[in-house]
């Protein structure tokens, strides 16, 4: 593959016109990767000259000598590995690799296909202060490379340049443009709160509580290890997801958002615009009276199982102003405001007590906008386009209520649309009606009118 | 029972292309085996034991369920339907929780015809359509060989017709 040029060059050019050159990695790099070995090797050592005691003191000797030399050898090799490791930037703006002490090998990293810069401190490199650096770039198979060790604030100098390159080259292959403008950001505080606020974690904080009160009068401290395991859940989500979302950063060009986010390792997700197939916003309970939102998309071939395939998150929490106005530039021609959402009957209320009130459909030429739920409430917005079924079921109950749901199925991903218990002949005109958009919807794309030719190729097409 | 509720689940116009009533004496059969296996050999192992009253219960029970799985499954049968139209297919199936699927021929992903030994000894096939989502389930079982076919050709044939990709 392109991407990684192997040549079997027995010098390292430097760079041209004076540019970056081969740089190594900290000399301490081969200490720290023995040091891991150490504790292993010394105890084979003493293991066998407790049994090799009894023999004459020539054979011991033999064998500490031939420890010795191994290691003098094990510690050459280390060194040599490192020696001949070194990196740089060519002059394309790519990262380049060179390893290899009798097969050498180079290595070029294309940056505008980063997919992730993984900055790592292990254990044994932190009393020394140095970082490991794992840079990957989409693609299968052997498509990461690590550099390590490095002095941290040079790991993160190099980790920040092969962003703010990833950056520049993605947004318009290859050609150097300025900075892409930083759509939104994720605040800290706000994120922490939005956590701690969501219902789940509030509702097992307040469960904690409550069982320790409740147990604390009745029974002393009994209930304390039920506490740690029902408070200590929700932190553990918190903290996790916390690092995963921690300066949570969108910029881009019109047809890819880059995402930058995590707390250590920083990962670099692209979204391509094309692809998204449904977006969704959720409110969390404790979410509305900050006016907050969660904006969550379905793009094809981002899901699956394997994490690293893509992102389906777009916002982890942000405000409904911020939120519309990223989804504008994402579905062009969205507008909320224009749309009248039609309410499902009264009599539905027998069926959803609680939601009846919120259930609603709108369409128009474009998009198709459902919304459900009360205390997480769901707003949903799909492009005719991207409809592939749709469906209209009916339980006994919603039929003793001349009820029915509406679905559209969409590409596999955390959006789903569907607006329950709408009156049933509503539900099966509408139904008939967003088949016919998404066939015209189809149609007037595939004949140049919204569309992203490139970008709309999914890996299952036949 | 009421028909006009049902006109809900009726295509807009023309009726529904029935499935083969065959489909019913294939999962009746399956039904029968399950019957004999299950309560019959249940009920043996409990009067073997000395359990009478329950063995005559578990014997009773098993038989109006299987004689109620019986009526159902001749109902069920009766229930699917699809529709081929110029720019997509209707399915529809269920009794209690009733369904209408409508699948674009441009969204169709892979058209699956498949016949198990029983279904084959009857003459019996499913065709099942596949789009980019999981849950667009438009399967139609019981179709007769030839009908499945030829189903299964003007599918593929409008899908290259009507494709658009992702």
């Amino acid at each position: 593959m392109s991407r990684e040029g192997c040549a079997d060059r027995a010098e390292v050019p430097p760079g041209p016109d004076g540019g970056p050159r081969p740089t190594r990695t900290h000399p301490l790099t081969p200490l720290v990767r023995g040091v891991q070995f150490g504790p292993a090797g010394f105890g084979m050592g003493l293991a066998w000259v407790g049994s090799a005691a009894s023999e004459s003191p020539a054979v011991v000797a033999v064998g500490v000598a031939a420890g010795v030399m191994f290691a003098v050898a094990a510690a050459a090799v280390g060194w040599l590995v490192w020696s001949r490791f070194t990196y740089w930037f060519d002059s394309d703006g790519d990262l380049r690799v060179a390893s290899g002490i009798l097969q050498r090998r180079e290595r070029r990293l294309q940056v505008s296909r980063l997919q992730s810069v993984d900055l790592t401190q292990p254990l044994l490199a932190r009393p020394f202060g140095l970082a490991s650096l794992k840079v990957e770039v989409a693609g299968a198979g052997e498509s990461h490379v690590r550099i390590e060790y490095l002095r941290l604030p040079e790991a993160e100098a190099l980790r920040s340049a092969i962003l703010r390159r990833s950056e520049s080259a993605d947004s318009s292959d290859g050609a150097l443009v300025p900075e892409p403008a930083t759509l939104a950001r994720v605040d800290d505080s706000e994120l922490v709160l939005s956590l701690l606020l969501r219902t789940s974690t509030a509702a097992l904080v307040v469960l904690s509580v409550v069982i320790l009160g409740g147990t604390a009068i009745s029974s002393g401290f009994s209930a304390v290890p039920l506490a740690v395991v029902s408070g200590g859940v929700p932190v553990v989500s918190v903290v996790l997801d916390y690092a995963k979302f921690h300066g949570f950063t969108i910029s881009g060009a019109s047809d890819v958002l880059l995402i930058r986010r995590g707390l250590g390792t920083t990962v670099l997700d692209t979204v391509p615009v094309g692809r998204i197939h449904a977006v969704g916003f959720t409110e969390s309970w404790l979410w509305r009276r900050m006016g907050w939102v969660r904006v969550e998309l379905d793009v094809a071939g981002a899901s699956g199982g394997d994490d690293r395939l893509g992102t389906t998150m777009l916002l982890p929490v942000t405000s409904w102003s911020v939120a519309l106005d990223l989804v504008s530039l994402v579905l062009p021609g969205f507008d909320l405001s224009n749309a009248a959402l039609d309410p499902v009957p009264r009599r539905a209320r027998w069926r959803a007590p609680l939601q009846w009130a919120h259930l609603g459909l709108a369409d128009d030429e474009s998009f198709a906008i459902g919304r459900r739920g009360r205390i997480t409430r769901r707003l949903v917005v799909v492009p005719h386009g991207r409809i592939q079924s749709v469906r209209v079921s009916r339980g006994p109950l919603q039929r003793a209520l001349r009820l029915a749901s509406l679905h559209l199925d969409l590409v596999p991903g955390p959006v789903r649309f569907l607006v329950p218990h709408m009156d049933d002949v509503r539900a099966r005109t509408a139904a008939g009606r967003l088949a016919d958009r998404a066939v015209l919807a189809r149609r007037t794309e595939s004949s140049g009118g919204r569309g992203r030719p490139d970008a709309s190729r999914g890996p299952g097409d036949g | 029972m009421p028909h006009q509720i049902d006109s809900v689940f009726r295509p807009e116009s023309g009726d529904w292309h029935p499935v083969s009533p065959r489909l019913a004496t294939a999962r009746r059969l399956v039904a029968t085996m399950w019957w004999l296996l299950l309560t019959l050999g249940a009920s043996v192992l409990l009067v073997g034991f000395g359990f009478r009253s329950a063995g005559l219960v578990a014997v009773m029970s098993g038989t109006v369920l299987y004689l109620w799985s019986w009526w159902l499954i001749g109902r069920r049968v009766r229930s699917f339907g699809y529709q081929e139209r110029s720019e997509d297919l209707l399915v529809t199936s269920g009794i209690m929780f009733r369904r209408l699927v409508i699948v674009p021929y441009g969204r169709m992903q892979l058209v699956d015809v498949r016949a198990g030994p029983l279904d084959r000894r009857l003459g019996l096939t499913t065709v099942q359509l596949h789009t980019a989502a999981a849950t667009s389930d438009a399967a139609i079982p019981g179709l007769e060989p030839v009908a499945a076919a030829g189903l299964r050709d003007r599918l593929a044939a409008a899908g290259e017709t009507h494709s658009a990709g992702l």
